[in-house]
């Protein structure tokens, strides 16, 4: 009998910094009204080293704060593995981070991203109120998605 | 005409910096400088705040090495409360550090400098870095991964987080370990010991191939401060200050941390936001000394540990006296993962690690207390004045890059002495004279107490100041 595949929802950013927090939000949200939808996780940055934490996902949801998106609207897409990397530091974007799963693990998961248009991420600031008044349709579509994810990723 | 080069900002550091490289009238290097130019003020903001909040506080002064300044403060708070820290606690406080120091060298190792030593200097910087690295060589970069997770999953079952847990306190520390716990990180041990072992093994046949590099990044003589033990050997948590020159001969021994301030005296320069200590004796011009992995095995007579003390002596016969080259500053951060994880090993056997008797309770006894412990990047002093109600009145913290900002000048210096021929600057050059400041690890959110990312850019200046060429990556 097929089983449900295993599905990490991953929030990214800094509560601390405005409406970078608001994938963390969401996130703690889907967790608190539908805990056994997802593996939850809430990281402040996608960082190399959380790669042993996800290497047996078959599937990755990240929400992620986006300043190239439309204010207060939410976007959805399928990404893919894109190891196209800045020289500067050691932080990746979800298409490098899963670039970076891809070389380090025999298993790449289907990866999606659910971005948030932002307003403002200042230091020091809480999420803008237009911007938080977004978490509950966020909720409710990565709930809904999460249920057809069955579908749309039959497990072997 | 004199000319000057910048190289704004430095990429695969921890923090913002440039670098200007100044030309002379004829062309060549006369002198180059490495600036930070991020500004927080930590010392200024932290004083008002109670006591028992600054290892909290200042562990967020960084997100790579909060642990130091988590148990440096913590150390300055029980000199304050005149407190006997219980032995449990010291035990769990430094199995902490030496989860710190195996996952921020791993970080500096496998993820910024490793793509340097395995795909060359000269390589594409597109594939020079993490991805490269892993597509080269996917073991090394995967047990890398592992290895850096590794010490942030032993912080975070101690301190509860990976980054700036609230563990350390003054007189002690919150909570222990729990049998699963221990047990969990015992069977990573193989596994990590594996991968730093495979990580020297290939650092060593590497730094074959890179002579030039060894012979020119930071090579000089300079004195090297560290903590050691009472018998001479290396430590990081307790232990008195030691200052060998470059012969390797011992200049200072013993000398309580408390009395940094007698030693060691802080200048600054207009060009940047570092602080430059220098030993004090010798004043500024002579007073340059290095801390961090190569300070501490220079300094140190033994490590300690089975695997280490071997490597240490094959560390010994690169030099008859102290390494004074930085280039091998990376040799010295491997052995420092293999001997913290034989030392955390030696650690998991001791029952007190499951102890419930943590802290030491106590008033406020002192007026001022000096912490001291070794960072990852080197030896770290928090030093606080408080009134009687244990609130802030003065703080000064002496960072370990820091205490590399004259080293890491004339590091840079050497190399584009050794490397620029003209104005035309290659990519390799500048990747070059970046990767000698990689040498250091340096953390500037610690050393200026700052906020932000990292880019690199070069300026060529002539003597007026006018900017003759420029190259920016981001």
């Amino acid at each position: 009998m097929a089983t449900a595949p295993s599905i990490i929802v991953i929030g990214i950013g800094n509560p601390q910094r405005g409406d970078d927090g608001i994938g963390p939000l969401i996130v703690s949200h889907l967790h608190a009204r539908h805990p056994a939808l997802a593996r939850c996780m809430i990281v402040r940055q996608l960082l190399p080293e959380m790669i042993p934490e996800v290497e047996n996902a078959e599937v990755i949801v990240f929400v992620d704060a986006a300043v190239d998106c439309p204010i207060a609207t939410i976007e959805w897409g399928q990404i893919k593995p894109d190891q196209r990397f800045s020289a500067v530091g050691h932080l990746l974007e979800p298409t490098q981070f899963l670039a970076l799963l891809k070389l380090c693990s025999p298993q790449v998961p289907q990866a999606w991203c659910l971005r948030v248009g932002i307003e403002q991420c200042q230091p020091g600031s809480t999420i803008s109120d237009t911007v938080a008044a977004l978490v509950p349709d966020a909720v409710k579509q990565l709930s809904r998605f999460l249920l057809t994810i069955p579908q749309l990723v039959p497990h072997a | 005409m004199a000319k000057r080069i910048l190289i704004d900002p430095v990429t695969r550091i921890e923090g913002h910096a440039k670098i200007t490289i100044h030309l002379d009238d004829f062309g060549k290097v006369e002198e180059a400088r490495f600036h930070v130019a991020e500004f927080r003020g930590f010392e200024r903001m932290l004083q008002g705040r109670p006591l028992g909040e600054m290892p909290a506080l200042t562990a967020r002064i960084c997100g790579i090495c909060p642990v130091s300044h988590l148990i440096a403060s913590a150390k300055a708070g029980d000199a304050i409360l005149a407190s006997q820290v219980p032995a449990a606690a010291a035990k769990l406080r430094r199995l902490m550090n030496l989860a710190q120091f195996v996952q921020s060298h791993a970080l500096s190792f496998f993820h910024l400098s490793a793509p340097d030593l395995l795909l060359g200097f000269d390589s594409d910087p597109v594939t020079r870095n993490v991805f490269g690295l892993s597509a080269l060589q996917p073991e090394l970069a995967r047990g890398g991964i592992r290895l850096r997770q590794f010490g942030q999953q032993i912080i975070e079952m101690l301190g509860g987080k990976k980054i700036h847990p609230a563990w350390c306190v003054p007189g002690g520390v919150r909570h222990a370990l729990n049998t699963e716990q221990v047990t969990a990180i015992r069977q990573r041990l193989p596994e990590s010991l594996a991968t730093a072992r495979l990580a020297l093994d290939l650092f060593k046949t590497l730094a074959q191939k890179f002579a030039r590099e060894a012979q020119s990044f930071g090579n000089f003589p300079s004195l090297f401060l560290a903590i050691v033990a009472a018998d001479g050997g290396w430590e990081h948590y307790d232990g008195r200050l030691r200052i060998v020159d470059a012969e390797r001969r011992v200049i200072h021994d013993q000398i309580d941390p408390a009395r940094y301030a007698e030693f060691i005296a802080e200048a600054v320069q207009p060009s940047s936001y570092l602080k430059s200590p220098y030993l004090r004796s010798l004043g500024e011009t002579q007073g340059l000394y290095r801390v961090g992995p190569l300070a501490r095995l220079n300094a140190c007579d033994h490590f300690g540990t089975p695997q280490a003390d071997v490597e240490l002596q094959i560390f010994r016969q690169l030099s008859p006296g102290a390494v004074n080259g930085a280039f091998y500053y990376h040799q010295a951060r491997l052995i420092e993962i293999l001997g913290a994880l034989e030392k955390i090993e030696l650690l998991l056997d001791d029952p007190d690690l499951q102890s419930t008797h943590l802290r030491a309770n106590a008033g406020i006894n002192q007026l001022h207390g000096i912490g001291c412990s070794e960072a990852p990047r080197g030896t770290l002093f928090h030093d606080y004045q408080v009134d009687a109600n244990g609130l802030l009145q003065k703080v000064n913290l002496v960072i370990a890059t820091g205490q590399n900002n004259l080293a890491m000048n004339r590091t840079v210096t050497q190399i584009a002495q050794e490397f620029i021929t003209s104005t035309e600057i290659p990519e390799g050059v500048l990747n070059r004279v970046e990767a000698g400041i990689r040498a250091y690890d340096p953390c500037l959110s610690c050393s200026t107490h700052a906020l932000g990312q990292m880019p690199l850019r070069i300026q060529l200046f002539d003597t007026a100041g006018n900017v003759l060429a420029e190259r920016v990556r981001n």
